[in-house]
């Protein structure tokens, strides 16, 4: 083989690798999402608000507890996390569901905002820094790790690869009427993601208010 | 695109239509606007009469909100309970096949590579040792070796057992040891187990070996038949009696289990599943209808019991889709003409005898009706009293469409009444990478090598086996204490104390469901505003923003602007606003960029 060829050859492999991988990811992102096996155990609650009442399951994939694999997903520490707010369709959305898909979005960011800098808050009161030194830092350190995207090809394919949704790097997934949801639940497929699916935008949102009940953030009105 | 940032003073309500602000370049919004105390004090307020803002833009502007959040409480807060959970899984022996590491094969591994992997490494489960010479050369790769032949002690098959999989519901009370031990009617028992038996079990699909070395990669396969699983619906009592260690007073401690263990002196509770019990299968709940091992095919039937119902002359009732009207009733002969339409709606006269056995109406088990008994009411009516069984289906050995991908062998008791146990024997070939044995176990080839750099010198080995472990784990609360008490192991009786780490815990609060940051414009009412308020839209997008446009408190020309922060203090009494708003969406857009900017540096 000759230079030229084994130049086009190597920078063949180069480019379609990684494309390779991507296709790969993204062929392989259902199965990070949605579980095959059924979930080890189910509790129904029904979300009041509003004057409504909004029926939901909260699955167990992890420890059989449906509020225990809430918690450790949400609470345990991460590097970094993906919120992924839905179809890049919203991007230029108008409408009823865009609003309320804004309004879910908005409080599942300043939730997983404040998780996020717990860690780095109570280092910082370890080390001595006063409370709101502390607080500085840990919103610094929150809004350098917490990213907010669409369910694009490339977050899809980092998803299917495992980049995103592991122990170091949290994904909480919005799964509306929009994006194929086909039933009012909440879980956790394995540990780092974390799924709402709602077969409407406003059950998504009641199932939002739920979560920070659930995991008594210091997120609340 | 350049945003412009405009405080503004409103001077109560009493101005209104005044113009009472002036402009400014530098927004001034104070911390306490945003966040008091690590809680939000102020409301996301979104238009919903028009386009909202780009999503992920407030997603953004509430995380950037969010990580103000925190207080003093997280880290230091009223005492808080713990509760400890015991890792309960149970991890069957994985099926050693070779290893070469020093400590078991005990060569130094100095300048090793796989292809100087020893021959002899491979594990021979006679004597424990890694000193095995395994052909593995003589094998076609494609179909493999079976490891229960060669590599497990004294039995070629492989069993383990998952403890309380499956549940049953005694129909009836049952007591042992003067009612110590109780099986309550109608309460469900999780104490079935699987006990899985692997007769062959191969591991194959790797590449072609020219050395009995164990291959990098490799699949696993469990061939047809060669997988059952034993189920025991008996379930036993058991008593174990204990002196005190100090005084020797007798204690005595109770038990049930299906499978109880030896160290009980042990009485049958429960000599097998009958007619009224039920019990779960792979997700499935079954109601057993019949329970028959006399004859010559020995069955069992499950079904749904609607129980024995009370039928007037001229009554009809539905049961899963069949509706059944009582036509005719005599009491002198003890007989009922019964009409049924079924959810298809076909119509079935029939008659029914008290002296006769149950009518199977369509001959399909969908309806199954029982004549108990015939009487007059105390209001002078005929009534006719009906047992009603729904979608009957009998199970005998050799049914394979009981379970998917298995056939089933039943047991019964020396009377033919109970069903005292099932065998699942699989019935298609399970194979892969990974095989799950009942979402429970997952069952996969391990090749793993080592190597490092020691002084210079590089050292290489490996290892090979078949790898049994728990899908899940299996967590079991063992106590709920305080920092600073004391629990114990309930299985080994050590003792630990739990601390709070820095002398601090995050307090763990129920609260009650959490109040929503965001609002729709729709949902305030300006008469009554409860807290600070960020406006996203401009006058069309958002009704709050209009209504501050309409009494002159916001002044900016929202037609014009390519997107501002205008922030009107004391806009609602006590309350601020911030607008965050432009005169199209790309504009808003870029005043929630900016917003966020202005929240990163008020950190």
């Amino acid at each position: 083989m000759d230079k030229k060829a084994l130049i086009i050859v190597i920078v063949g492999i180069l480019i379609l690798a990684p494309v390779g991988v991507l296709s790969y990811g993204y062929a392989n992102y259902s199965s990070q999402i949605y579980p095959a096996k059924n979930p080890l155990a189910v509790k129904q609650v029904i979300i009041p608000y509003n004057q409504k009442e909004y029926p939901i399951s909260l699955q167990s994939y992890l420890t059989g507890d449906p509020a225990v694999d809430l918690n450790i997903t949400l609470r345990s520490i991460y590097e970094r996390a993906t919120i992924i707010i839905g179809d890049p369709s919203f991007k230029d959305c108008k409408g009823e569901a865009c609003v309320w898909r804004t309004r879910t979005a908005s409080e599942l960011g300043a939730t997983i905002g404040a998780l996020m800098g717990r860690k780095y808050y109570y280092e910082a009161l370890m080390k001595g820094e006063d409370n709101s030194t502390a607080a500085a830092i840990a919103s610094k350190e929150a809004r350098a790790r917490v990213d907010v995207k669409y369910l694009a090809f490339f977050p899809k394919a980092m998803i299917g690869i495992g980049r995103i949704g592991n122990k170091k790097h949290l994904l909480v997934m919005l799964v509306g009427p929009k994006e194929g949801a086909t039933v009012n639940r909440i879980y956790a497929p394995k540990p780092g993601v974390l799924i709402l699916e709602a077969t409407d935008e406003e059950t998504l949102f009641a199932e939002v208010l739920l979560v920070k009940t659930i995991i008594n953030s210091q997120v609340k009105g | 695109m350049k945003v412009r940032k405009i405080a503004a003073l409103a001077v109560g309500a009493a101005m209104i239509g005044a113009t009472m602000g002036y402009a400014n370049a530098q927004l001034n919004v104070p911390r306490d606007f945003f966040v008091k105390d690590g809680a939000p004090n102020v409301k996301i307020v979104v238009g919903s009469n028009a386009a909202a803002m780009d999503v992920a833009s407030a997603a953004d502007i509430a995380v950037a909100l969010g990580s103000l959040l925190f207080t003093a409480e997280e880290v230091s807060a009223d005492v808080a309970s713990v509760t400890v959970k015991k890792d309960y899984t149970t991890d069957p022996d994985d099926i050693l096949l070779y290893s070469a590491l020093y400590g078991d094969y005990g060569e130094n591994t100095k300048d090793w590579k796989y292809s100087d992997l020893p021959q002899d490494a491979w594990y021979n489960a006679a004597s424990g040792e890694y000193e095995y010479d395994f052909d593995l050369t003589s094998f076609d790769p494609s179909d493999g070796f079976d490891v229960t032949d060669y590599f497990l002690n004294a039995t070629d098959e492989y069993e383990v057992t998952i403890e309380d999989v499956e549940s049953i519901t005694p129909g009836a009370k049952a007591t042992a040891f003067d009612k110590n031990v109780v099986l309550n009617a109608g309460e469900e028992y999780k104490l079935i187990d699987y006990t899985i038996t692997i007769g062959e079990l191969d591991v194959y699909g790797y590449k072609d070996p020219d050395r009995d070395v164990p291959p990098k990669s490799a699949k696993v396969k469990i061939p047809k038949g060669e997988m059952t699983v034993d189920i025991d619906f008996t379930i036993e009592a058991g008593k174990k009696t204990k002196h005190d260690s100090t005084y020797g007073y007798e204690t005595e401690s109770y038990t049930k289990d299906d499978h109880v263990s030896s160290s009980y002196t042990t009485t049958t509770l429960k000599g097998g599943l009958e007619k009224g019990d039920s019990f779960t299968l792979f997700g499935k709940t079954y109601y057993i209808i019949d329970v028959n091992g006399t004859v010559s095919t020995p069955y069992f039937a499950f079904g749904t019991d609607h129980g024995t119902k009370w039928f007037h002359v001229g009554d009809t009732m539905e049961f899963n889709g069949y509706k059944v009207t009582a036509m005719d009733i005599s009491i002198n002969e003890n007989r009922a003409l019964v009409k049924v339409v079924s959810p298809d709606g076909d119509e079935q006269l029939v008659i029914l005898d008290s002296s006769e056995p149950e009518k199977d109406v369509f001959d399909d088990g969908g309806i199954i009706l029982t004549l108990k008994n015939t009487f007059v009411g105390i209001d002078g009516n005929l009534i006719a009293t009906i047992n009603v069984v729904t979608n009957r289906e009998e199970v005998d050995t050799g049914s394979k469409d009981f379970v998917d991908g298995y056939e089933v062998t039943l047991e019964f008791n020396a009377d033919g009444d109970k069903l005292t146990g099932m065998t699942l024997t699989n019935e298609e070939e399970l194979k892969g990478s990974e095989i799950e044995l009942f979402d429970t176990y997952s069952v996969e080839y391990v090749f793993k090598d080592y190597s490092t750099e020691y002084e210079d010198e590089d050292y290489y080995t490996a290892e090979a086996y078949v790898a049994i472990d728990p899908i899940h784990t299996d967590w079991e609360e063992i106590a709920t204490v305080k920092p600073g008490e004391t629990f114990d192991d309930p299985d080994t009786g050590d003792s630990y104390m739990v601390e709070a780490e820095g002398s601090s815990y995050t307090k763990i609060t129920p609260v009650p469901p959490a109040e929503p940051i965001t609002l729709l414009d729709s949902e305030v009412d300006v008469n009554n505003v409860t807290s600070n308020l960020i406006l996203v839209g401009g006058p069309v997008a958002n009704s709050v923003t209009a209504y501050l446009v309409d009494q002159g408190l916001s002044t900016v020309d929202w037609t014009a602007s390519e997107g501002d922060l205008e922030y009107i203090e004391n806009a609602f009494g006590d309350y601020d606003v911030l607008i965050v708003a432009g005169k199209a969406r790309e504009y808003t857009r870029a005043a929630a960029e900016e917003l966020m900017s202005y929240l990163k540096d008020l950190a």
